[in-house]
């Protein structure tokens, strides 16, 4: 099997999940998602109603008011095919989820887009770049960091260190990503005022571009500090204990035996082999973080997918609520499928199947 | 655990009603630090301590009952209380109160009270009294009056030093009743509110941050014990059955745990807490988070179970005729018990972070107590800002020492039944 039909493959059983995982979402929603459409469809009407008033001379009697009211409520919910059978909203839901077209949000709450836009998908294509932006660069980090000791702790296994790197990895995989920000900021925002306590960038934001960039990476220290405690010590664990696991194999004796220099061994041969295994390791950490991760965002006030999350809840903004979880899913979704098309990449083995 | 069991069992289920009532922790300091900073500081937080006065009826014309009761005590500390509440039992009937206190060097403050009790903070009745004396001990008004001032005016040292140093020597303290009916029995206890509190301080409200760390350490247990036991339970059997099953019935399963993988938890079970407006009992949270998370555990099994398949005696099994779901039983569950053994303790540590991370975003059953939710009112009245620290500190420390111990043994335990990862 080459690797284009294994990519079609995975990328048609992912499509199929997307379906499976959509059609859940639609079923544990529906009630609210329900409410939400008939709350916005009597929002439009009252406001177009309103407009009316205003141009006609003659004030609408009840009954015209009743109609016009009913006639464009009606319209708005057979748009989302709320009229048709349980089984054909969905096919409507799915085809408004696809092309993002997720709705308006409560125009009462102050949640809105850079340009100040309502929509929901215009709300959330100005928030998911900044999560990307300090949950792929956290991530990045983490790799780099993780590679290294957990290369340097396989290579001088048994040393102080390498027994230092599990302790390590216990104790700050059990801190809440989150709770950590926030005793950062305690300590190095408001204690020692090293770091900004919190948000993207300064305000008023610099002009120049090169210090704008400056100021948003000044602003993601913290965040990303935070990130690295939590992240490093599990990930030089899993990199250490695959490693090990290569270096106990055949091939590695017989390059040893052939007086291969330990360095090139390391980093050549057994890097390869255990690439896969690692590479797996690090896309599933890249996608869980950002879902993972979002009260950290939270904490730091970092203006992305979390605190979009955090602040619908607070303001019971139930549309951006919904699209926010839409989104995710997808992104989710999108990462896992990445994660699988290198993978096909890295090790050949995998396109044959595993059977 | 045995704190566990305690809290479990002793701590009154009042207790846990009390908790988000304000009113009842007025008689707690507010935000002071644990009591243990005195051995940094040279004793500059005293603690709590309260005086029991006797009521004693001295007139009474008609239907108006007065009453006095006045002890006095001596004050030592270095710094300066954080408050001073008055509290009488059954106080109905009380029209008005008087409060008057005897400073060492003589001065004197008396001040209306008024009746809301049956706890008085006097901070706010007695700013006009503090403004006057700290006008005559310095020669300045203050613009505001805080009640740190009211007690640096109270307890502070006559002079511009007043807000530095307190003036040590015995206070004398009188309460002065009017009631409309004979109070039998009463008693009026003054409370000092320190400026530190027990073993870990207390939050904005008073409460103390020990009692509720001690609270809500049974909860999140029970969660995340059920939860990951239910979720490692169905992963493996299912993620067994796919491994082992193969062929189609493996594709439609793989199919079916891809479509859960897929659901971001935390936004999940948000939008969840809005679909079920009522709250989420215990077991319906454990439920929603077992199912958001049971297939990590599958995807490990799956991997395992496929190794198995293939082994010599397993294919025997088949040629022999052996009903298929007789050799899961026999062959593949017990290969794959050990990890679940191991995955199970691994995975209480990730569902107590998420149940505190829920809770700290407001997603946690009513009518209890959990860490998560402390942190957030840490986060919403400004800790980090204020210096709190001991009220961000504790719960989070908490949650890593209820996690690292069921890490450590469930790396104890991953080494043993996958040997191969563990060398050396």
């Amino acid at each position: 099997m080459g690797y284009l039909s294994f990519a079609i493959k995975k990328v048609v059983s992912y499509f199929l999940a997307l379906f499976g995982t959509m059609a859940i979402l639609f079923v544990g929603t529906y009630p609210i998602y329900t409410t939400v459409i008939v709350n916005s469809a009597n929002f439009v009407a009252a406001q177009a109603l309103r407009a009316l008033e205003q141009r006609s001379h003659t004030p609408l009697t009840p009954e015209q008011i009743q109609q016009i009211h009913d006639q464009i409520v009606n319209q708005i919910i057979a748009s989302y095919g709320l009229n048709k059978p349980f089984e054909v909203q969905f096919f409507y839901f799915l085809k408004n989820l696809l092309t993002f077209n997720l709705g308006y949000g409560y125009t009462n709450a102050p949640i809105t887009s850079n340009t100040g836009s309502y929509a929901v998908a215009d709300i959330i294509a100005s928030y998911l770049p900044n999560t990307i932006l300090l949950f792929t660069t956290g991530t990045i980090i983490v790799i780099i960091l993780g590679l290294v000791i957990g290369l340097l702790a396989a290579r001088y296994a048994g040393s102080v260190w390498d027994r230092l790197v599990p302790v390590v990895a216990v104790v700050h995989s059990s801190f809440p990503t989150w709770w950590i920000g926030f005793l950062l900021i305690a300590a190095l925002a408001y204690g020692v005022h090293l770091f900004p306590p919190g948000g993207i960038v300064s305000v008023p934001p610099p002009k120049n571009p090169v210090l704008y960039a400056l100021d948003v990476l000044y602003h993601m220290a913290l965040p990303l500090i935070a990130i690295i405690i939590v992240g490093v010590g599990g990930f030089a664990y899993v990199v250490r204990s695959l490693v090990l696991s290569t270096l106990s194999e055949d091939f590695v004796i017989a390059l040893r035996a052939r007086a291969i220099p330990e360095r090139i061994v390391l980093f050549k041969h057994v890097m390869r082999a255990s690439s896969p295994s690692i590479v797996t390791q690090v896309l599933l950490a890249l996608t869980t973080s950002i879902t993972g991760s979002l009260t950290t965002e939270v904490v730091f006030q970092w203006p992305g997918m979390g605190l979009l999350t955090w602040n619908a809840i607070i303001e019971n903004d139930v549309p951006v609520m919904l699209g926010v979880l839409y989104v995710t899913t997808l992104v989710l979704l999108a990462g896992l499928l990445l994660g699988e098309l290198i993978y096909g990449v890295l090790d050949p083995r995998i396109r044959v199947g595993e059977d | 655990m045995g704190f566990a069991v305690y809290a479990q069992f002793f701590i009154p289920t009042s207790l846990y009603k009390a908790w988000n009532n304000p009113a009842a922790w007025l008689n707690y300091p507010p935000h002071v630090p644990p009591y243990w900073v005195n051995y940094f500081n040279g004793f500059k937080n005293p603690p709590s301590f309260s005086l029991n006065l006797p009521l004693s009826l001295s007139t009474k014309s008609g239907n108006l009952y007065v009453y006095t009761a006045s002890a006095s005590f001596q004050y030592a500390y270095n710094g300066f209380p954080s408050g001073l509440t008055i509290q009488v039992s059954n106080a109905a009937s009380i029209v008005t109160s008087y409060l008057e206190i005897i400073k060492p060097d003589g001065v004197q403050v008396a001040v209306s009270t008024g009746n809301s009790f049956p706890v008085i903070t006097t901070s706010p009745p007695l700013t006009s009294v503090a403004s006057n004396l700290i006008y005559k001990y310095t020669g300045t008004y203050p613009a505001t009056v805080t009640s740190q001032q009211v007690m640096a005016a109270l307890f502070g040292v006559d002079g511009k030093g007043m807000f530095n140093e307190t003036l040590k020597g015995p206070y004398k303290v009188s309460v002065v009743i009017y009631s409309n009916a004979p109070l039998n029995g009463a008693s009026v206890i003054i409370n000092v509110q320190g400026s530190s509190y027990g073993l870990m301080g207390t939050d904005y409200d008073g409460r103390p941050i020990d009692l509720g760390i001690l609270m809500g350490l049974p909860s999140t247990l029970l969660l995340a014990v059920l939860t990951s036991v239910v979720s490692v339970g169905v992963g493996v059997i299912y993620g067994g059955l796919a491994g082992f099953l193969g062929g189609r019935k493996d594709d439609v399963l793989q199919w079916f745990m891809l479509v859960v993988l897929a659901l971001p938890a935390l936004p999940f079970l948000v939008t969840m807490e809005y679909v079920f407006p009522s709250g989420l009992s215990i077991i319906d949270e454990m439920l929603l988070i077992a199912f958001l998370s049971w297939p990590a555990y599958a995807i490990i099994a799956r991997a395992a179970a496929i190794s198995v398949r293939s082994l010599t005696y397993v294919e025997a099994d088949y040629i022999l005729g052996v009903p298929k779901y007789r050799s899961f039983f026999t062959h593949v569950v017990p290969r794959l018990l050990p990890f679940a053994v191991a995955y199970t303790v691994l995975g209480i540590p990730g569902a107590v972070i998420l149940i505190e991370t829920l809770a700290f975003l407001g997603v946690y059953p009513p009518g209890l107590v959990s860490w998560g939710e402390m942190l957030n009112s840490a986060e919403a009245n400004q800790a980090a800002l204020n210096g709190w620290w001991w009220w961000i500190l504790f719960p989070g420390i908490m949650i890593v020492i209820v996690s690292a111990p069921f890490v450590m043994v469930g790396y104890a335990i991953d080494k043993i039944v996958s040997p191969r990862v563990g060398v050396k």
